[in-house]
């Protein structure tokens, strides 16, 4: 019985939003409760916010265009070792290495652009699907 | 003051300068307000705007461009717009992103406004 309920325990959360900033970050706070629970360092409950806030952001602009009859598809696990956090939109996809890198001087004060170089920086794992509309990330609690 | 989400934002006045206090987070509901904000106070002949981050939690890429939009829009007005105070948190940031080479920071707000 105890086994069984462990399991049930353990099972990501899914959720599955309209694309647009409020609803996403509304999705993200149920996340980091999460994240508070399971007594992640301040820095480390820092970087999942902020590769969160990153990916959900891409997801409703880049992802979706702000087009909120799209979704955005937020799955997460988050145990006492690690967080895994999937995040999946319903946009074309994009090439990740496609993108410039934000902090060559030439592009230092484009206020956009940041977002996939902040995600790799913080996390311990970052990858996306071949297609480029999902990202998998993971930080573990060291 | 105002406020958005997690982010409560106080500006006053020292002499010329204006001192804008951040208080909590800014993600990506609250970074419209702060660029609203900063853009209001930069479009002023030799402006200087300090920002005081001595209680600023947190601030995703999308804060980061509203300081850069303030920092574009400040330049034809000869202004000035550095920051005070930030957590070690935010300083890492800046640092990642290598925008301590944009922004001058600095460790209180009264050496912000003195400019050393």
């Amino acid at each position: 019985m105890s086994s069984s309920l462990s399991r049930i325990e353990d099972l990501p959360t899914t959720v599955v939003i309209p694309s647009d900033l409020a609803a996403a970050h509304e999705a993200e706070k149920a996340l980091l409760a999460e994240v508070a629970g399971c007594n992640y360092s301040e820095a480390a409950t820092f970087a999942i916010k902020l590769a969160v806030e990153e990916g959900m952001n891409n997801a409703v602009k880049h992802g979706s265009r702000f087009d909120s009859r799209k979704t955005v598809e937020l799955v997460y696990d988050i145990s006492k070792d690690r967080a895994v956090i999937t995040i999946t939109d319903q946009g074309g996809g994009f090439d990740p290495s496609a993108v410039p890198d934000p902090t060559a001087d030439e592009n230092l004060e484009k206020p956009t652009g940041r977002g996939v170089m902040l995600m790799r920086a913080y996390m311990d794992e970052v990858a996306y699907n071949c297609r480029g509309n999902q990202v998998r990330m993971v930080k573990r609690n060291t | 003051m105002q406020s958005s989400g997690e982010l409560v934002l106080d500006v006053s006045r020292r002499g010329p300068a204006s001192v804008v206090r951040l208080v909590g987070a800014v993600g990506m509901v609250e970074a419209s307000m702060l660029s609203r904000q900063l853009e209001e106070l930069v479009q002023q002949p030799g402006c200087v705007v300090v920002l005081d981050l001595e209680h600023l939690d947190f601030m995703c890429s999308s804060g980061l461009g509203a300081l850069l939009n303030a920092h574009a829009k400040a330049r034809p007005f000869q202004g000035r717009l550095s920051l005070a105070n930030p957590s070690p948190m935010v300083m890492r940031l800046l640092e990642t992103t290598r925008l301590t080479n944009l922004f001058e920071v600095f460790p209180s707000v009264e050496k912000a406004l003195e400019g050393k």
